[in-house]
């Protein structure tokens, strides 16, 4: 007799694989570390750890909010993100995030040629500090810290010249990353909880894009996620659904000092995912994201999909634990 | 199976997909061909900056399509267009598609031409596409040096410079581009001088926004450039449109538009032992020089017509001689230009 959760399940792992399979490039990369910042709210003296996954794929031409048909090009940002967060008192939490990212650009061009450049490297990590302002079952944090210019930004083309900076694994600058978070866990349903997270970037400038001749500064990035999720039990698993809306806005980059073109948006993301304890403080999470609105300056490749899948652990080196971690 | 086991093998495989191919295997479209030497530029490969698109990432036109100029709906009258004579009639490519596009692979009378254009150098001119006997057609290279555009033609995969006029990387690596000169002008310029004119429609092939200027400010902000350049020369402004003759025996001379009030300006200059005949006009916004080796007189007021010779033969604006067979005016080699691009492909050049 045909197992329900076996088919279920591989139903679902068939889509998702199928997904990369076809969606990805030989490797993508990207610079997605501040939409991935903000653990849950936790107690003194836990580790929370993660390993993340994160593909951002952007094959949809836009010219300002209309979609254009084009399947010229694709840009493809992957991402493997070590996360960990550290309640090292009451109230306070160190949380750093450090990456590899895979920058890859590939063009569909004449005579059926496929033009490819990647690069590969570290990204800038980050460091953040969080306090608690409000814990129990509302729940509010404030964070700050910076994005550390330590990964590169001169990765060279297969002829040997400078590529873009939206290409380079880094971005050459001290970055400021200010955070927020809320959650309010439901009084008739703890399990409920409404989310709410808000992430800005406030960039800096490298001087020394393209070898010292140019400078360089990514737009100011503010990203806002907000939505509901939930646990359930459902076969004996313990499953955590969630859905949500991620708002972002770019201001434009700027090159030596002026507002560079065709780059900057506003952008907003249906944003859905599911979570299975494998057991005790050790989950996996799947997060995916479709574009519901995209306004980006003049002309632009815009982000088509994104898929982040994440192992979550979780060591608590407390006597007593005062709350569930909420993570989302 | 349960879940727990789906979602490690879900884990898993997100990981190991990420890194397998997509669709296409990449065939790196820059493949100089044995025997020659990638890293081998005439110029400094350091000033050779990855636009950031890449090979391609701007599309060519391959096939063009036209449409008679009266029947046009979806240009400005004030929108620019580079016009060539085509046989009996004239051809035009508009600027706000070329912008999208930089090159055209075309026939224009009897030659196949590549139309290419830099919308950040303003530089337009048309190349041979027959090079060693061999016809290929140009590409964008994706590809940067003194922030202008460098085609590169499919056939050997070279690398070339639009605003040098040669072959800078690659198996033709020196080769001197044959060219082809247009005349840019006004739509509205265009209707009321050649209104059976053939252009280029949006009928491309791709699905561009050609209403809207890719580049924001660039085109009249004169403190902002995309990359890096050579050398700057103040001497006008930097986006100042100008008119540069190119390679009259060695010498090249930039001239600008008349501010004496005339609707249209007319004189001679000589440059490099050559006589030229300059056509000017501010308020029609077209400059345009002619080899002058028949004594040619202006004609006030009869635009498209603007000289006759010591035969009484009459020249329209395009050099067409009007009641002559085969007696067509020679344009030397010459492209409107922003200033700052003559100031740096041509360091030092003659400034009228």
């Amino acid at each position: 007799m045909v197992n329900m959760r076996d088919v279920v399940g591989t139903f679902v792992f068939c889509i998702l694989l199928g997904i990369n399979l076809t969606g990805q490039t030989c490797c993508s990369g990207g610079v997605p570390v501040s939409s991935n910042l903000g653990f849950g709210a936790d107690e003194a003296k836990t580790l929370q750890l993660s390993f993340t996954t994160d593909f951002n794929v952007l094959k949809s031409l836009y010219s300002g909010a209309e979609q254009l048909t084009d399947g010229l090009r694709k840009r493809t940002t992957q991402s493997y993100l070590l996360r960990t967060a550290y309640g090292f008192a009451n109230r306070w939490t160190v949380e750093s995030s450090f990456s590899l990212v895979r920058q890859t650009r590939r063009i569909y061009g004449s005579n059926n040629n496929v033009d490819q450049q990647s690069t590969f490297g570290i990204g800038d990590p980050v460091v953040l500090l969080i306090y608690d302002v409000l814990q129990g079952p509302i729940n509010i944090r404030l964070g700050v810290g910076p994005q550390i210019p330590l990964a590169r930004t001169d990765f060279l083309s297969d002829r040997g010249l400078f590529l873009v900076e939206d290409l380079q694994p880094g971005s050459g600058a001290w970055d400021a990353i200010f955070f927020t978070s809320a959650t309010i866990q439901s009084r008739t349903r703890p399990t409920n909880s409404i989310f709410f997270n808000a992430i800005y970037s406030g960039t800096g400038v490298n001087p020394d894009s393209r070898g010292g001749l140019q400078s360089y500064e990514f737009g100011n990035d503010l990203q806002i996620v907000t939505g509901v999720s939930d646990q359930f039990l459902w076969f004996n698993q313990i499953f955590s659904p969630s859905l949500g809306l991620r708002f972002r806005t770019a201001q434009r980059d700027v090159l030596d000092g002026f507002d560079n073109s065709g780059t900057g948006g506003t952008f907003l993301f249906l944003r859905s995912g599911l979570g299975l304890s494998l057991r005790d403080d050790y989950r996996i999470d799947l997060t995916g994201e479709i574009p519901l609105f995209t306004q980006v300056n003049e002309t632009q490749l815009a982000t088509t999909y994104t898929l982040n899948i994440s192992l979550y652990k979780r060591f608590s080196f407390s006597k007593n634990e005062i709350f569930q971690p909420i993570t989302f | 199976m349960n879940f727990k086991a789906i979602y490690v093998l879900i884990f898993i495989a997100a990981i190991f997909a990420a890194c397998g191919e997509d669709s296409g295997t990449p065939t790196p479209t820059f493949n100089p061909g044995p025997g020659v030497d990638p890293n081998q530029w005439l110029i400094p490969q350091e000033e050779v900056f990855d636009g950031g698109p890449g090979v391609d990432g701007i599309p060519a036109i391959d096939n063009p399509q036209f449409t008679r100029a009266t029947d046009v709906n979806f240009l400005s009258s004030d929108d620019l267009m580079m016009v060539i004579p085509d046989g009996d009639g004239v051809k035009a490519y508009p600027i706000p598609i070329l912008d999208w596009h930089e090159i055209v692979n075309d026939e224009v009378g009897d030659e196949k031409m590549a139309i290419t254009y830099c919308p950040l150098t303003g530089t337009g001119i048309g190349w041979n596409r027959v090079i060693n006997g061999q016809e290929t057609t140009f590409g964008v290279s994706g590809l940067l040096f003194n922030t202008n555009l460098m085609p590169f033609d499919r056939l050997t995969q070279s690398t070339w410079s639009q605003q040098r006029l040669d072959c800078v990387n690659g198996s033709l690596i020196g080769t001197q581009s044959e060219n082809f000169s247009f005349v840019e002008m006004e739509f509205s310029t265009l209707l009321d001088a050649f209104p059976d004119a053939q252009v280029m429609n949006t009928n491309t092939g791709f699905d561009r926004d050609y209403d809207r200027y890719p580049y924001n400010d660039y085109r009249t902000n004169n403190s902002r450039l995309l990359f890096p350049i050579s050398v700057e020369d103040d001497r006008l402004l930097v986006k100042q449109r100008t008119l540069g003759v190119i390679n009259l025996n060695g010498r090249n001379k930039v001239y600008t538009f008349n501010d004496n009030g005339a609707m249209i300006d007319a004189f001679t200059d000589n440059v490099g032992g050559e006589e030229l005949f300059i056509i000017r006009s501010e308020e029609l916004n077209f400059m345009v020089a002619f080899i002058n080796d028949r004594n040619l007189t202006f004609i006030e007021g009869e635009f498209p017509f603007v000289a006759f010779d010591e035969s009484g033969i009459k020249y329209d604006v395009l050099g067409r001689s009007v009641n002559a067979v085969d007696m067509n005016l020679e344009l030397p080699t010459q492209f409107m230009g922003y200033w700052f691009s003559w100031g740096t492909f041509y360091p030092g050049i003659e400034l009228e």
